[in-house]
């Protein structure tokens, strides 16, 4: 008789979701699937809406990186309005979306994955997490809040706040940088930096002690796709788009991103709300691809940032060109981040940062727009059709999370192979499982919009749905 | 003093903390230079530091056990759990769910000071994918904003 393991809700990943895990009649895994159970109503939200009020919707779909829906919206109505930001106004969205790259990593990495690499994944549940990251390692929690802070700390001055900010609308941003703005943020800098660096030292030191979990957290070959510029560096905001296979070559180079339907595919499953996106050549469920920090580093030639390359080199020393294991994008999340500090400063220094000319305004002057950038957890993307009058008729988000949806249940399938046992529900088991979908840090606020509720509730099933176990924690 | 009103807008009465945030931050009597009024949409964990630097934090949030309407003050501490999330999940189990609880203790572990804090939770009726809040919950308002401004002015006293 087989027998379903589910777990439901899984914690330390944004939002809510539950994972089941089928197994048969000799207890081994046969099935695992990672379900989003909450309907995302924003598509239907905006319809009827002035197409100028999208980036400030949007930017409402999630309390963590609020700043990437706002990006990729506004790009999109400027695809509508036929107009490109001026070189300033397009620099000061760079700069608020790279704060935003590190105070997300930030999240990711040091409060919701550094207690599974600090302790250990067999370690007590109840001393996996941040206080107790605290306790034992004091500069590794300090270093990953300051580092936090500072991130938001540039999207409360450009944005005007924290969470939600505005700053950037249509055509641009909304008013100029002010010097004193500039220099509060590049003071923070060499601090920035530092903390990045002492995060990546005390990885790579300790990163030897998970080469089971490096084989086995999603280790597989697939696609990756990212945004790189004119030299085939990552680019957070804008340039091409880039699609190489698992032995890093390219499958789509130098694309418009605005062409992305022509390679991109959206299909639905009836276990989940999320819906699961493949590269359309290879078919579906054959075409899947990875977003985010790691497919960022395996897409680009360099990160274009002299101390981000440093470790990037060292990073593909270590691992390969392409790097294959989800494990990895721990570490390629510190690189990113690392990047993204310096590319801040480099913004910043620019002469015309300081320039007043930071929008471009128009009209209605197209009935469908495209906004494409790369948000913390990887490509996003922002489709609208509006009407003569600027109404919104219809609107399509693929998210991150989207993208990494079969790549996610690809690598809770092999780490369930790897570690269930039995039919018992054990921690070790559940911690691995929880801990490969934190690798592409799932946003489910972006998903689907959750009121969260986040305890964790196991069930082993029988066919017939009769409850064998069940693990409440 | 940091008074901190969170929650979603978009889904109706959750957002009831931020509605009343914004209300605090025009009530005369919160009007001080040791007072800071926010609105937010969760807790976060860098909030720990902000935590640090005041004597009392007081956090305004939608309850979804609690009548609609009704508003009940719970003392937060590290070991008390504070809210719906931190009753059911491990410290730290969540950074979306992040509990005064947590960051209190947090506040605690990384600079040695530890705010005094209490919640504020008002009872919601609708949590729906949707704006505006529901008519007991808007109705509950004045007497929000009355039992801050008590709790707050109680402190000032206290520490006089």
């Amino acid at each position: 008789m087989s027998r379903t393991i589910t777990i439901d809700p899984v914690t330390r990943i944004e939002g809510h979701s539950k994972i089941t895990i089928q197994l048969d009649e000799r207890g081994e895994v046969t099935d695992a699937h990672f379900h989003v159970t909450q309907f995302r109503g924003f598509e239907r939200i905006v319809k009827g809406r002035p197409v100028h009020e999208m980036p400030a919707i949007m930017a409402r779909i999630c309390g963590i990186c609020p700043v990437s829906h706002l990006v990729a919206s506004a790009k999109a109505v400027d695809d509508i309005l036929a107009v490109d930001p001026p070189p300033t106004g397009a620099d000061l969205r760079r700069l608020i979306n790279l704060g935003q790259i590190v105070q997300s990593n930030a999240l990711s990495f040091f409060h919701l994955s550094s207690p599974d690499l600090l302790f250990g994944f067999d370690a007590d549940p109840s001393k996996r997490n941040i206080i107790a990251v605290a306790q034992q390692n004091p500069q590794l929690a300090k270093d990953g809040i300051g580092l936090r802070k500072w991130g938001q700390e540039i999207i409360a001055l450009l944005g005007g706040k924290r969470i939600h900010p505005g700053g950037i609308v249509p055509g641009g941003v909304a008013d100029p940088l002010q010097p004193e703005v500039r220099d509060q943020i590049l003071a923070g800098v060499p601090e920035a930096i530092a903390q990045v660096q002492r995060a990546i030292a005390w990885y790579k030191t300790d990163m030897m002690k998970w080469e089971e979990e490096a084989s086995t957290f999603g280790n597989f070959r697939s696609a990756f796709m990212g945004l790189v510029d004119e030299k085939g560096n990552v680019d957070h905001y804008g340039g091409d788009l880039r699609i190489v296979d698992a032995d890093g070559k390219a499958l789509v180079d130098r694309a418009d991103p605005k062409d992305f339907n022509q390679y991109i595919g959206e299909a639905v499953e009836p276990w989940s709300y999320l819906k699961s996106t493949y590269y359309k050549p290879m078919g579906y469920p054959d075409g899947i691809y990875r977003v985010g920090p790691l497919a960022r580093l395996n897409v680009a030639e360099a990160t274009g940032t002299p101390l981000a390359d440093e470790e990037l080199q060292k990073f593909r020393w270590r691992v390969g060109r392409v790097a294959g294991s989800s494990f990895h994008y721990h570490y390629a999340r510190l690189i990113d981040t690392l990047h993204a500090v310096e590319k801040i400063e480099r913004i910043l220094r620019h002469p015309d940062i300081l320039s007043t000319h930071v929008k471009a305004t128009a009209g209605i002057n197209r009935n469908e727009g495209i906004g494409v950038s790369e948000a913390p957890r990887g490509t996003l993307m922002h489709h609208y059709k509006v009407d003569d009058n600027g109404l919104v008729e219809w609107a399509n988000l693929v998210i991150a999370t989207g993208h990494n949806n079969m790549a996610m249940n690809r690598s809770v399938q092999q780490v369930a192979r790897h570690h269930v046992k039995g039919e018992k529900i054990q921690e070790p088991m559940l911690n691995r499982v929880e801990a490969v979908i934190r690798c592409y840090d799932p946003c489910l606020s972006c998903s689907t919009h959750a009121l969260g509720d986040m305890a964790l509730d196991i069930q082993l099933l029988s066919p017939d749905g009769e409850i064998l176990d069940r693990v409440r924690r | 003093m940091l008074v901190l009103g969170f929650g979603n807008t978009l889904r109706r009465d959750d957002g009831v903390g931020v509605r009343a945030a914004e209300l605090l931050a025009t009530e005369p009597r919160l009007m001080r230079a040791t007072v800071e009024v926010r609105a937010g949409f969760q807790l976060l964990p860098e909030m720990a530091l902000d935590f640090a630097d005041v004597t009392l934090v007081v956090l305004v949030d939608a309850d979804l056990r609690a009548l609609p309407g009704s508003i009940e003050l719970r003392p937060i501490s590290a070991d008390a759990p504070d809210s719906d999330a931190d009753a059911r999940a491990e410290p730290g189990a969540s950074s979306h769910h992040v509990g005064g609880g947590e960051l209190v203790a947090l506040a605690a572990e990384l600079t040695g000071r530890r705010p005094e804090a209490v919640h504020v939770g008002i009872g919601v009726a609708d949590t729906e994918l949707g704006e505006g809040l529901s008519p007991a919950v808007e109705a509950a308002l004045p007497r929000v904003v009355r039992v801050v401004s008590d709790l707050v002015e109680q402190h000032l006293a206290d520490d006089d």
